[in-house]
């Protein structure tokens, strides 16, 4: 078969100028979702990575956290994002220490990953903190490491306008699902511009 | 329509085009197959948009390619287009398989 320099050239340029207009769509900024809620107040705002758009903005209702990403993406099912959910690079994990400081230690303990939740299939996760503490008096004191306390977390998506809405409740002790009731909206407002 | 579903909708245009042209210097088959493909990837951005299942269009469009390949395969047997319906026949394979259980 004769190869033709001329059309291998057109053929390079037109899958560059594609590959380029995707990136373009992966990197165009997302439309943060919002809780539908009034009684909720943000604590935190950022743009958590640009390839993907993926922006972050955390919310408290003074009961649990709701942190919503909102991440540039192309249609998928819902247990495909829920999958998916460890490409936030222990997004949770990291939350976690961010709140509980930087000498504690953040430890998965169980993931559920066929949560139901609020008409979702979500993924369910509890952390336990871990803290090195000293123990007894010198001389005969013991270094521990100590349990202090256990967070839950649930996550969902929303698949809305080429744009993905990532939900992650948090609370102490494995926030119940009433606890985020108050957050609780199936789509959260999203115009995926 | 927002920006970035325009962006979207525009990276099946170059090879629409692409294909246009190519129908137009008498490659019929790959030239309609290929504008079939991009109008169909158009489609399934537009109608995903305002709500349509996203489910049926990349398997959608595996078909228009497994069936533009075939064709040109029936006139001209070459080992590329057989290489090329296995390789997208697996896909679709894998894909409706994954479909159904996610």
């Amino acid at each position: 078969m004769r190869v033709r320099p001329a059309k291998v050239a057109v053929v390079s340029l037109i899958y560059l100028c594609v590959a380029a207009l995707y990136l373009a769509f992966f990197m165009f900024p997302v439309s943060p979702a919002e809780p539908t809620d009034k009684f909720s107040y943000e604590v935190g705002e950022r743009t958590y990575r640009a390839l993907p758009n993926i922006h972050e903005m955390v919310y408290t209702n003074g009961k649990a956290f709701l942190a919503i990403a909102t991440v540039r993406t192309i249609s998928a099912p819902n247990s495909a994002y829920s999958a998916a959910f460890d490409r936030l690079d222990g997004y949770a994990e990291n939350y976690a220490r961010d709140q509980y400081g930087v000498e504690i230690e953040v430890r998965e303990e169980s993931r559920d990953d066929s949560f139901a939740f609020s008409g979702h299939t979500g993924v369910k996760f509890v952390f336990g903190i871990y803290k090195d503490m000293v123990v007894g008096f010198p001389p005969f004191e013991t270094a521990q490491i100590v349990k202090v306390a256990e967070l839950g977390a649930i996550a969902w998506f929303c698949n809305v306008d080429f744009g993905s809405v990532a939900k992650l409740g948090r609370g102490p002790h494995a926030a119940a699902p009433s606890q985020l009731a108050p957050f609780g909206s199936d789509r959260a407002p999203f115009s995926g511009s | 329509m927002n920006t970035a579903i325009l962006l979207l909708v525009m990276t099946s245009v170059p090879m629409g085009l692409y294909n246009l042209s190519e129908f137009l210097r008498k490659e019929r088959a790959r030239g309609f197959f290929g504008m079939l493909a991009a109008g169909w990837s158009i489609a399934g951005v537009v109608l995903m948009s305002v709500g349509a299942p996203g489910l049926v269009f990349f398997p959608g469009l595996l078909v228009i390619v497994l069936a533009g390949s075939a064709l040109r395969f029936r006139e001209g047997r070459t080992t590329g287009l057989a290489l090329r319906m296995l390789v997208f026949g697996s896909i679709l394979c894998t894909v409706s398989v994954g479909l159904v259980l996610l």
